[in-house]
């Protein structure tokens, strides 16, 4: 998967860049929108990540040509939270998702898979890793071929880990996920806890493997390794 | 007291006095000036009866046989009283009052008394008519002065109170300025200027401080950025517990950081107005959404939830409804005991969150102010009901909020 991060802030660009390759995307950058119309003539790319807010102009109206020079590019839209969140929903730019700054890199990539796999597959693609296996879909879990049955969050979780392979999910970033960054009262950190642990019960009961691993009260990792 | 009634007042009082002491002024002269005058025609006339005794004219035409006797008195020396008096007077049959001069005088040898009047009542009545009419006059002017004063002083003032309302209802949050009637008199206009220099005045450092708080909450977002994704990178990397515990410290302050610095800027997205307020909400289903995200912590507390809800839509944002209804529902949850119960009612026009909950420590009154807080409430960040209080504003609603029978009750008075 080829994304194009188009971040006028080096640093951003840098930790975006870094953290997605290393969850095998193959990530192109480019710092303004200069660049990124050159980059977009000269190469095919699943997603572009795009900020807003550029030196050299609107990336509103960089999203207008990638929208009719290649439709099937997935666009996710990175803004610094004003009125835009608004246009985008009210004037139906195209966009296929945005995310507000600051966000989770954690939940970025969740976005990202969750839009290739609107945009590649309908949907009707299956996420695997190793034995587990999800329809996104129809929200099903297989393990061993078996489906077992999850709650809405504890399904939320194992996707959400699944998506963000060997990397340090902090409690942060999961309770933002689960309950929405509206909600002030999700630092109470305990319920990620419940979750988890009924997660992880089901997943051995149905003789799955834990692959979870508690990261000393930051948070947890989803790994093999 | 207005202003017009201190000053009539005391005009009418003082003109009152003025108008009284001329009155009376008036009777002293009019009655001594009528004395002078009926003495000097009692002085003619007795000088005309020594005139005739004199030189023996007859007085009379009655005989001298019918003036029965004459007494011979002894008089005093000559002399001349002048006096009120009142005389009987048969035909009236009553007493009338006469200015009455009385001579005694020698004439030809002989000793006379000397006695004329002239009646008073004439002259009264002609006195008190004067000053009846005096008085008719006085008041017809009196009154009209203070009609007149008044219906002028109303035209005058007009404007300064049409100009006193628009002060009334002027507000920051309404980025109008003031629009003021200009009126002829000049402290007026100059009051005026002066209040539309400092309006402008005081709505420009407004707008100059929330541009700042703007620009200040959107410019934190980058760096707050690249400050969270460099965090969570380095959190990848092997790092030793010790690292990790120091690192997640900074994470977590960056989070609430994140935190306030999102509810900063949908408080000034409110204030600017940047929501569509039209759009048709099912507030019912609302809450029930928003109240499944809150399962977890519902749950954790044993709480339970009465719901009366009305299937009634309204007219607002669907973004400011959720969040609305959330910091509804989190403080709820928040400010309550464990087995306690929250009932959630929205009846015709009102949306009523009560729930169990220990007495408010603080001051209730600035419960809608922001960062007014709980001090025990570490994660709070204090904005909740700022928050909730600001999206009533933009919709024109009413919110108001009661401790009472241990139950805290906030009621919001929609406009449907």
């Amino acid at each position: 998967m080829k994304i194009l991060i188009v971040e006028d802030e080096i640093e951003l660009l840098e930790a975006i860049s870094n953290y997605l390759g290393n969850s095998n995307f193959i990530c192109e950058k480019a710092m303004t929108l200069f660049e990124a119309e050159d980059k977009l003539i000269s190469f095919n790319y699943d997603i572009i990540i795009l900020d807003i807010n550029l030196p050299d102009g609107n990336g509103i109206d960089f999203l207008k040509t990638v929208k009719e020079q290649s439709p099937e590019t997935g666009v996710l839209i990175v803004s610094a939270k004003n009125s835009l969140e608004d246009k985008l929903k009210g004037l139906d730019l195209g966009a296929d998702d945005y995310i507000t700054k600051p966000f989770h890199l954690a939940e970025l990539n969740s976005r990202i898979n969750s839009l290739i796999r609107r945009k590649k597959f309908e949907g009707n693609n299956t996420i695997k890793f190793n034995e587990i296996e999800i329809y996104p879909d129809s929200r099903t879990v297989l393990i061993h071929d078996k489906q077992i049955t999850l709650t809405k969050k504890e399904y939320h979780l194992l996707l959400y880990f699944i998506t963000n392979i060997n990397k340090v999910i902090t409690k942060e970033s999961i309770a933002e996920h689960l309950w929405g960054d509206d909600i002030e009262m999700a630092s109470n950190y305990d319920f990620i806890y419940t979750h988890m642990v009924n997660l992880r019960k089901k997943i051995k009961k149905n003789g799955g493997t834990d692959y979870f691993r508690t990261m000393y009260g930051l948070g947890y990792k989803f790994t093999d390794s | 007291m207005k202003l017009i009634q201190k000053t009539s007042r005391a005009y009418l009082f003082l003109s009152g006095i003025a108008f009284l002491i001329s009155v009376v002024m008036l009777y002293l002269v009019l009655t001594h000036a009528i004395s002078n005058w009926l003495d000097e025609k009692l002085l003619y006339s007795k000088k005309e009866v020594v005139g005739k005794l004199k030189f023996k004219y007859p007085l009379t035409t009655l005989k001298y046989e019918d003036l029965g006797k004459i007494k011979k008195l002894n008089y005093p020396k000559d002399t001349i009283i002048i006096k009120d008096t009142a005389v009987y007077i048969p035909s009236a049959k009553e007493f009338d009052i006469f200015r009455q001069l009385t001579a005694y005088e020698t004439i030809r040898d002989r000793q006379y008394k000397i006695i004329t009047r002239n009646s008073l009542v004439n002259n009264q009545d002609f006195v008190s008519a004067i000053i009846l009419y005096i008085i008719l006059i006085i008041s017809l002017l009196l009154t009209g002065l203070w009609i007149l004063n008044t219906q002028i002083a109303k035209n005058i003032w007009n404007p300064f109170y049409t100009n006193l309302n628009v002060l009334k209802k002027f507000s920051l949050q309404n980025q109008n300025s003031v629009e003021l009637i200009s009126s002829e008199i000049e402290e007026f206009e100059e009051l005026n200027n002066s209040i539309l220099s400092l309006t402008d005045r005081i709505q420009s450092d407004f707008n100059n401080l929330k541009e700042f708080t703007e620009n200040a909450s959107h410019e934190m977002q980058t760096p707050l950025a690249i400050m969270q994704s460099k965090i969570e990178l380095l959190l990848q990397t092997n790092l030793t517990e010790n690292q990790t515990t120091e690192l997640h410290a900074i994470y977590q302050a960056g989070n609430r950081l994140s935190k306030l610095n999102k509810a900063l800027i949908l408080l000034a997205k409110v204030e600017n107005k940047q929501f569509n307020l039209k759009e048709k909400i099912n507030l019912k289903e609302l809450i029930e959404t928003r109240l499944e995200i809150y399962e977890d912590f519902i749950l954790s507390k044993n709480l339970s939830i009465h719901k009366n809800l009305s299937n009634t839509s309204i007219n607002s944002n669907d973004t400011l409804i959720k969040i609305l209804i959330s910091n509804l529902i989190s403080n709820a949850i928040k400010h309550n005991i464990n087995n306690g119960t929250i009932n959630i009612t929205f009846k015709d026009d009102k949306l009523i969150f009560s729930n169990t909950g220990n007495i408010p420590k603080q001051n209730t009154e600035d419960l809608f102010n922001r960062f007014k807080k709980d001090s025990t409430n570490k994660n709070s960040i204090g904005l909740g009901l700022a928050i909730v209080k600001k999206i009533c504003t933009v919709n024109d609603w009413k919110v108001n909020y009661v401790y009472t029978n241990q139950l805290h009750i906030l009621t919001i008075f929609l406009k449907l």
